[in-house]
């Protein structure tokens, strides 16, 4: 049996993330940059030769990550940094799988960086060579997802919907919820399942294992991997002598607890804190933190990570939230459901809840932070209460989009 | 209210509903001049009637409606004679001059006969083997928890040879059934993916439902209901308003279920008694008056007298053969194979003859080296040697050879068809006391689904023909849509259209949301495409009456804004641009409507047609510039519409290059 490649794409912008700073795979999730989690899965998986997809400006910080990371200790593989240079800008997933497409030589793990879970893929791969499929993708119903803090948005009912056959999980058709378009015909469909299910309650976490021989026909029609040769692939099951066969892996709930497609803010915050759970399993190298004694600190912390930078005072309360470096937290604060990010500072008496709070902001005492997203280097007035908001400057300057 | 669930009341048992009829006109062939009436089809040579009765006794129905025409009151009382005494109750309801099921049920209220829930079987030849009591307490408990429950259709697990398909959600309720035109067809949106639903193909209808007496009210209500699949399309297509809820139960692996509906699915079913999937509704359990013994490879002999059974042995049988059913003296050759069927008495059946899949009735001589795979053969004919034909339909008395003609999709018969009763089918004298039975609308003798999915296909591959090259498609798909007169659902949806605006016309108050609701009530159940429905929108507004007059139109134009607006133009501003194309293509095909009526009658028409334009586009403000200009584009350069556009067409181009002047 041959073994898989990996490919670890780190080259999206993060669009859906706003007003959160790209590049996305750079995002700290619990100070930890996001693109390492899905790494180490594929690391996880066995899989010892993975290339990474980079934009050129970005390599050497991914460079210096993995290598702090430690990961490369623990396993044993050798990765491939392709460069992607700023004239590539515009290419989307299928463009960069055909451009680059002489690197593959086995059947390929694609993973994108947003996939942050503590499961493992062996059960997904193994899955994937017993079927002799040809294309499978994760699919997961429990992804952990909230609401973004700020202003109140209408939620959208699901992100993807698949038809597939409930035994097997065999795919007759996958697209992500916006992407929909008019009415599905199934006459096509029911020649080959007898009984399909349509289903929302997945969700595609971009993690695609695909057979090498199939990379041949990328072309130039496929610009995105999911909404374009994801849909192909499926579609040519139905072909006459078609040996095409595209499964969903429903993530067992039994693998895994924490997962999640980190494409938007609610689900990257969301994961932030759900991630604590396997953080120390994942991540070893980044030690535990800071801790309390109730009895001698008087801080009550639940559920929650203050790396060892971070000064807290005393009398405070912190609840399932995620304190960065080099903080400092002043007395009687109360953080719930929270992300403080790097040196931020936090006036005494204050209380944030379920809330984004980003580099360098000051927060006044006594402030009231609730459901927002404080932008970096934002002051947020003592005394002051701000609910439901995306605190940044008026003309935008405090955040810049790539 | 609900009963008090404390205490269920003991419930009453159900009345069943048998229909004795069927009121397809395929079966005419075989019916006229022999079995007369439809339950009297003989399965395995007994009368599907008493397979039915039989099941029926074993559920818990007490009381029995039996439901026949005028034609099949003789039937309906030797019924009664026969099976009165087993239920409690037993009425027989002759429904005089009735045509369809809708015509009975319809009967039925008027008499009103039904008063509580009640099972109704449409057609007698709906077998089951399970009790349904579970199915029953199911329906029960439905209507308890909600009164909107009306229906529960009864499905079954046995092989789909139509391919039917159905959308069920995880609660069972039916939430997707194919339309009427299209046999086979769902198309799903994206809240069938919201409520989990699955499409199913693994299952058929067994023609049995648990119905409330709702369903007889909506029988009642529309006058045009002729079948159950009327309801359930309407029921489903009005689920918004209405808000009644069509349950499906499929039946556990381990009862069977099955339906004839046409000759494929008759002899299917006389196959799958004879191989006793119904147990314990088999031959001879069912008809023990009459002397049927069951010998190994599942052959049924039946003797004239009980002394005879023992020495059956009379008969010898290929070894080949199984699942036969013989009558009295019937008379088949030691060399003769003979699989999956029923022969009647007195037949005659020669040496080195193969039959497979038939049903044959009494009388008939069937020659030598003859070879019949699937077939239904009237009593008294005659095969005459060496023929041989796949699927075939022989009425009563027919002395035929092969004629080497194509027989599909058809009947033969020793006498020509009564085209005042049966109008849907039309005949031809082949030969000597024989005639060509066939559909007037060339659809299938055979199986219902025949003929038509080959029109489907080609329609699916128009519509997406017409998705990647708009231009192309959608000159093609004219021809196709109305000068064939295939498709029949967009010329339903016109049809419908047109009257729901007559009726609006005619109205003091003109809402336009109501018109509305009621089109697009028409789009979910004629199940057709957008463009259709942008192109027959309009096609129908110009055929209104008093539309001749141009000043009249363009009043009405104004006043009916909003309809128009709602099909052809979105007030969104920030509409993205996939919107914004799908409008343009809207637009397109309301401009074709006024070129194929122009094409119809341009003397009339033609002076009219710039200045509608020109209204819409700068009156109403329905039209945009680059839809004219496209569509303008498109005419035939010889056509005569071309040279009445021009004028509007340069002045819409002048503006064009004034814009950009200015711009520069």
């Amino acid at each position: 049996m041959r073994d898989l490649q990996g490919v670890l794409l780190c080259s999206g912008s993060g669009s859906r993330m706003k007003p959160l700073t790209t590049p996305k795979c750079l995002l700290p999730v619990v100070g930890v940059p996001m693109f390492l989690y899905p790494l180490s899965s594929i690391l996880r998986a066995g899989i010892k030769d993975i290339k990474i997809f980079v934009r050129d400006t970005n390599e050497p910080i991914l460079k210096t990550e993995v290598e702090k990371s430690g990961l490369l200790k623990q396993f044993n593989a050798n990765i491939e940094y392709i460069k992607i240079t700023s004239s590539h800008d515009d290419f989307g997933t299928g463009d960069l799988l055909r451009h680059y497409h002489n690197r593959f030589t086995h059947d390929l793990l694609i993973v994108s960086c947003d996939f942050v879970s503590d499961s493992s893929l062996i059960p997904f791969v193994e899955f994937f060579r017993a079927y002799e499929a040809t294309l499978v993708a994760l699919v997961d119903d429990n992804c952990a997802n909230s609401p973004a803090p700020g202003p109140k948005v209408k939620k959208a009912k699901a992100t993807d919907l698949i038809a597939m056959d409930e035994e097997t999980g065999q795919l007759a058709y996958l697209c992500g919820d916006d992407d929909f378009d008019g009415v599905v015909g199934t006459e096509k469909f029911v020649d080959k399942f007898p009984k399909l299910s349509l289903t929302s309650k997945y969700n595609d976490c971009h993690v695609y294992a695909v057979r090498n021989s199939v990379l041949q026909s990328l072309n130039k029609n496929f610009i995105s991997f999911k909404a374009d040769f994801v849909p192909f692939l499926i579609e040519s099951q139905f072909d006459e002598n078609s040996t095409t066969s595209c499964f969903a892996y429903r993530l067992p709930h039994e693998n895994g607890t924490v997962t999640a497609h980190a494409n938007t803010t609610g689900a990257y915050f969301e994961v932030n804190k759900e991630i604590l759970k396997s953080f120390n399993r994942l991540m070893p190298a980044k030690g535990n933190g800071l801790t309390f004694n109730y009895r001698t600190d008087k801080i009550a912390m639940n559920d929650s990570r203050i790396e060892s930078t971070t000064k807290v005072g005393k009398d405070s309360v912190i609840k399932r939230s995620v304190v960065l470096n080099t903080c400092q937290i002043g007395e009687k604060v109360k953080l719930k459901e929270s992300l403080i990010l790097n040196n931020v500072i936090i006036g005494n008496g204050a209380s944030i809840t379920n809330s984004i709070i980003c580099d360098d902001v000051e927060i006044g005492d006594n402030a009231e932070v609730i459901n927002c997203i404080v932008t970096s280097g934002q002051k947020v007035a003592a005394k002051a209460k701000v609910q439901n908001e995306v605190v940044e400057d008026d003309d935008d300057g405090g955040w810049t989009d790539d | 209210m609900a009963p008090d669930p404390k205490k269920p009341a003991k419930e009453k048992p159900l009345t069943a509903i048998v229909l004795l009829d069927s009121f397809d006109q395929r079966f005419a062939p075989i019916l006229e001049k022999s079995y007369e009436c439809f339950g009297f089809i003989p399965l395995a040579n007994i009368p599907m009637i008493n397979y039915t009765m039989n099941w029926l006794l074993r559920t818990e129905i007490e009381s029995v409606m039996l439901v026949a025409t005028g034609k099949s009151q003789k039937y309906a009382k030797l019924v009664e004679n026969e099976w009165g005494s087993a239920f409690e109750e037993f009425s027989v309801v002759i429904c005089d001059g009735s045509s369809s099921l809708g015509d009975c049920l319809r009967e039925i209220h008027n008499r009103e006969l039904i008063t509580d829930n009640f099972l109704l079987i449409s057609n007698p030849s709906s077998l089951t083997s399970s009790t349904l009591s579970q199915q029953i307490r199911d329906f029960r408990k439905r209507r308890v928890e909600n009164a909107d429950n009306v229906m529960t259709l009864i499905y079954g697990g046995c092989e789909n040879r139509e391919k039917s398909v159905i959308g069920v959600n995880s609660d069972g309720k039916l939430v997707l059934y194919p339309a009427a035109t299209s046999s086979g067809l769902i198309k799903v949106d994206k809240v069938d993916f919201y409520q989990n639903a699955q499409i199913r193909r693994d299952v058929v209808n067994t023609g049995i439902a648990l119905c409330s007496r709702l369903i007889v009210t909506q029988f009642n209500d529309n006058f045009d209901f002729s079948t159950m699949e009327d309801v359930i399309r309407e029921l489903l297509s009005k689920d918004d308003i209405l808000g009644l809820n069509i349950h499906v139960d499929v039946l556990p692996q381990n009862e069977s279920a099955y339906m004839a509906k046409d000759y494929d699915t008759l002899l299917h079913l006389n196959t799958l008694l004879l191989e006793r999937w119904f147990y314990p509704l088999t031959p001879e359990r069912v008809e023990v008056s009459r002397f049927i013994s069951v010998c190994p490879r599942n052959i049924y002999l039946e003797e004239e007298d009980f002394l005879n059974t023992s020495m059956s042995s009379r008969i010898v049988l290929s070894d080949a053969s199984v699942n036969v059913s013989l009558g009295i003296h019937t008379k088949i050759s030691k060399t003769a194979r003979i699989y999956n069927s029923s022969i009647g008495s007195n037949s005659e059946i020669a040496e080195n003859t193969t039959i497979s899949n038939c049903i044959i009735g009494k009388n008939v001589k069937i020659g030598k080296n003859v070879e019949i795979f699937g077939g239904f053969i009237g009593d008294n004919s005659v095969i005459l040697d060496n023929s041989k034909f796949p699927e075939i339909i022989i009425g009563n008395g027919v002395k035929m050879a092969e004629i080497g003609e194509n027989l599909e999709n058809s009947a033969i018969c020793s006498w020509q068809v009564d085209e005042d009763e049966f109008e849907k089918i039309v005949a031809q004298k082949i030969g000597e006391e024989l005639y060509l039975w066939q559909l007037r609308n060339g659809g299938g003798f055979w199986k219902i689904s025949q003929g038509k999915i080959g029109i489907n296909m080609s329609n699916v591959e128009e519509n997406e023909e017409e998705d990647e090259d708009f231009e192309e498609g959608s000159d093609e798909d004219f021809d196709v849509d109305f000068d064939d007169g295939f498709d029949d659902s967009t010329r339903q949806f016109y049809d419908e259209v047109f009257e729901s605006m007559k009726g609006m016309q005619s109205m003091a108050n003109q809402q336009m949301n109501n018109l509305i609701l009621e089109i697009n009530s028409s789009k979910l159940a004629c199940n057709v495409s957008v463009d259709d429905v942008a192109k027959n929108v309009f096609a129908a507004f110009l055929a209104l009456p008093g539309m001749e007059d141009l000043k009249e139109l363009l009043v009405l134009i104004k006043k009916w804004r909003p309809l128009f607006i709602n099909y052809y133009k979105s007030s969104d501003s920030n509409a993205t641009a996939r919107k914004l194309e799908m409008e343009r293509k809207c637009q397109i095909q309301m401009l074709m409507a006024i070129e194929e009526k122009f094409d119809k009658e341009s003397a009339n028409f033609g002076p009219k047609c710039a200045k509608i334009v020109h209204f819409l586009y700068n009156d109403a403000d329905v039209l945009d510039e680059e839809a004219i200009l496209e569509w303008a584009g498109s005419i035939d350069s010889g056509s005569k519409l071309r040279e009445l556009m021009e004028p509007i067409v340069k002045w819409l181009q002048e503006d064009d290059e004034d814009e950009e002047e200015e711009e520069d």
